[in-house]
């Protein structure tokens, strides 16, 4: 459980009302990872959703880059402060899609993907705002994909972790 | 095509379906016609009926989703933060869409939330099923 008043502070709850945030912060929890740590992998099962609160994480695939050699890890996304991420908690079926590699010492406010599926299925219109707010993150991670896909960022190979 | 046959409203009660019908209008489209354009303001919500729609992003490199398959959703910019489109629609095979207006659909979604719910999760849904394709095109890229 965290205060309310910590979650207030994030722009993914601007719009909900106290009483549906105080009911968010109840399931919440505050984790902290050190640098090189990875959170999930790519078709881990989703267990929860984090809100970054410092540090930063590199949402990650891996890459072949010859079959004889092991796959190396490819940033596709980067999350910061203030930023959503393992969506896929909220989202059939459940897994994640990407990796997640925290490269500094991050720390992030918790929910459990279960607790929060059942708190948004209990409470519909917290369910539909938080869906509403979901599908956003979702949106925002295409936009940045497709940034790479027509050729307007690269992608950088992580090789210090 | 009904609305109550489209995916994202299947198992909608029917007096909700007749209420979104009523947001409903049916258009056709020629090759070439641009529905609506990558940066401009979204406004309606859009389901495929026939022929093929392809979704174009352009940068240094051309970007296209074809959508060619009875009831596909395109244009849910309309119904997400901040209600811009993120593609180009342009019609390469003629084509019959449905375009249901996305601000009234939102108060719908409100009178009825938990059928709102159900909506905004399935469209959710539909967002990250073309995630997750652009990233098996970044992973393929790389090989």
């Amino acid at each position: 459980m965290v205060s309310a008043d910590l979650l207030k502070e994030y722009k993914f709850f601007k719009g909900f009302s106290g009483e549906q945030i105080k009911k968010l912060a109840d399931i919440a929890t505050e984790e902290s990872f050190k640098a090189g740590f990875q959170l999930w992998r790519k078709g881990d099962p989703a267990k929860k959703l984090y809100l970054l609160q410092a540090g930063k994480i590199v949402l990650v695939m891996d890459a072949y880059m010859g079959t004889a050699k092991p796959p190396m890890q490819v940033s596709v996304d980067l999350i910061t402060k203030g930023d959503a991420m393992g969506w896929s908690a909220v989202i059939e079926p459940y897994v994640y899609t990407l990796g997640a590699r925290c490269i500094d010492d991050s720390k992030a406010i918790s929910f459990d993907g279960a607790k929060l599926r059942e708190l948004l299925n209990k409470d519909i219109i917290l369910g539909y705002e938080f869906m509403r707010v979901t599908a956003k993150v979702i949106a925002t991670r295409l936009t940045h994909t497709e940034i790479i896909l027509i050729g307007e960022r690269g992608l950088s190979i992580l090789d210090e972790y | 095509m009904f609305i109550r046959e489209v995916e994202l409203f299947q198992g909608i009660p029917s007096h909700i379906i007749d209420e979104i019908a009523k947001l409903v209008t049916q258009e056709s489209y020629h090759i070439g016609d641009v529905i609506f354009r990558e940066g401009e303001v979204a406004e309606f919500l859009y389901i495929l009926e026939e022929g093929q729609i392809d979704l174009i992003i352009t940068g240094q490199r051309l970007l296209s989703f074809p959508m060619d398959k009875t009831g596909s959703v395109f244009g849910w910019s309309s119904l997400v933060e901040p209600n811009r489109y993120t593609a180009m629609a342009e019609c390469v095979k003629e084509s019959k869409v449905i375009k249901i207006d996305a601000e009234r659909l939102m108060r719908v979604f409100q009178r009825h939330p938990a059928e709102g719910l159900t909506i905004m999760r399935r469209l959710a849904g539909v967002i990250a099923t073309r995630l997750v394709t652009s990233y098996k095109e970044v992973a393929s890229k790389k090989e």
